[in-house]
């Protein structure tokens, strides 16, 4: 199911992200870390429940050093929905319930 | 997506549990949800060791069995076994478990028909457990509240349907989650949050809760399993572990910041529940709850065990 996660990087954020139609979930991670790799099943979830109104992807923050600082990313996992490219809501729920009533707040 | 458990052939299932029940029966693999192989530093794992493998596509792919089903399955003997340093031994740890929990490490394995599609295993279990909870004589029925209870109940119902062949809108779902929600947020029962997080999670077709089962189902059974320890806990310690959980419920739902700061203390307006957490108290109660941890030990083992069987009957019908 990992496919319909693109993987951002600062080479594809402009096409990915900031050129997307859609608004853009992205996922703040790294592959060390514990918490995030328990939160990717929920991302994965989410995915193709959102996939007409939404696009997902997931964000390196060691590999992605320039888009950890535009973000301000200070720890991980952090999930951020976007709009071209800027951030518009920081989200803090964990379960994909409570995350779909989030996101539900901000999608048509 | 489909499974074919061993590609079909009991030479291909023979030829790959064999070095993994050498391996477990030395006691040389630590059970863990993860898939643990050739970690730095680390055991491996009876599914690492298994599939040789830290990847879960690589893991199905080599064995024909769903990742979520290997990982539910360790997670179990894992719960009911305890690792301790033994720095003397080969390994460099010990394992401790009643023999039936051990069994269950390979058990599983050898209860799979070589061709099964075990895709639907972690669903029907899935199930199993909220009808499990659901019942009245539940350990924890009693911190179960009504608004909860039905959310679950309705959660089991879609599930039922579902698993008959009909189809629930996304708008049926819509309403159960925001019951679920609204149970969970106005339920105040120290015992319950772990169980209202669950139930809550789980309201969603329950084909698709398969990969996010492992995880959640976690701290569910932690919450069980240490709820059995409380039949040899005097009525202070009972209401000393009730503030306790209050207090993980309090840090874990307080509002944090972009860099997991919580800007106040979340135990100021609970004093009994920072008392309970603090250094000082642990200390001091530590040798006692070793000694309720071991003498509990039975009653989790039974509870881990109706689980294993519970997930052996599936595995054999499928």
């Amino acid at each position: 199911m990992s496919e319909i996660i693109t993987i951002v990087d600062e080479a594809n954020f402009d096409e990915e992200v900031r050129a997307s139609t859609r608004p853009v979930l992205i996922d703040f991670w790294a592959p060390w870390c514990a918490p995030c790799r328990a939160l990717l099943p929920t991302i994965e979830a989410l995915a193709p429940i959102y996939s007409d109104d939404l696009k997902i992807v997931k964000i390196d923050i060691d590999e992605n050093p320039g888009l950890k600082a535009k973000f301000n990313i200070q720890s991980i996992p952090q999930l951020y929905l976007t709009k071209a490219g800027e951030p518009i809501a920081r989200l803090t729920s964990r379960t994909r319930t409570q995350l779909a009533a989030e996101l539900d707040d901000f999608l048509p | 997506m489909t499974f074919q458990a061993f590609s079909g052939s009991q030479t291909v299932k023979n030829r790959m549990i064999a070095p993994v029940r050498a391996q477990w029966t030395a006691r040389a693999l630590a059970p863990d949800t993860d898939l643990n192989w050739n970690r730095d530093g680390q055991p491996d794992s009876i599914n690492g060791a298994l599939a040789q493998t830290q990847d879960r596509t690589v893991f199905e792919q080599r064995t024909g069995i769903p990742a979520d089903l290997a990982q539910l399955c360790e997670h179990l003997v894992a719960a009911g076994v305890r690792k301790s340093d033994a720095p003397d031994t080969a390994a460099g740890f010990a394992l401790e478990g009643a023999d039936a929990v051990l069994a269950f490490g390979i058990g599983w394995l050898d209860a799979i028909r070589p061709g099964a599609d075990l895709g639907m295993i972690v669903p029907q279990f899935a199930r199993h457990c909220l009808n499990r909870l659901l019942e009245p004589n539940f350990a924890l029925a009693g911190h179960i509240s009504p608004d909860l209870r039905g959310a679950g109940l309705q959660i089991l119902a879609f599930w039922d349907r579902e698993l008959a062949g009909h189809t629930m809108t996304r708008g049926d779902w819509r309403d159960v989650q925001r019951q679920a929600m609204a149970a969970t947020a106005k339920d105040t029962d120290p015992w319950s949050y772990r169980i209202a997080t669950f139930i809550e999670a789980l309201a969603w077709p329950v084909r698709s809760v398969s990969r996010e089962f492992v995880g959640l189902f976690e701290p569910f059974l932690f919450n069980w399993l240490i709820y059995c320890e409380t039949a040899f806990m005097t009525d202070e310690e009972r209401t000393d572990r009730e503030h306790l959980l209050l207090a993980w419920k309090a840090m874990a739902t307080a509002p944090r910041d972009e860099g997991v700061n919580i800007d106040f203390d979340p135990l100021e307006s609970l004093p009994q529940s920072a008392r309970v957490i603090s250094v000082d108290h642990v200390m001091r109660t530590m040798d006692r709850m070793i000694a309720i941890r071991e003498a509990a030990r039975p009653r989790k083992d039974e509870v881990i065990l109706d689980l294993m069987n519970g997930l052996l009957t599936l595995i054999r019908a499928a």
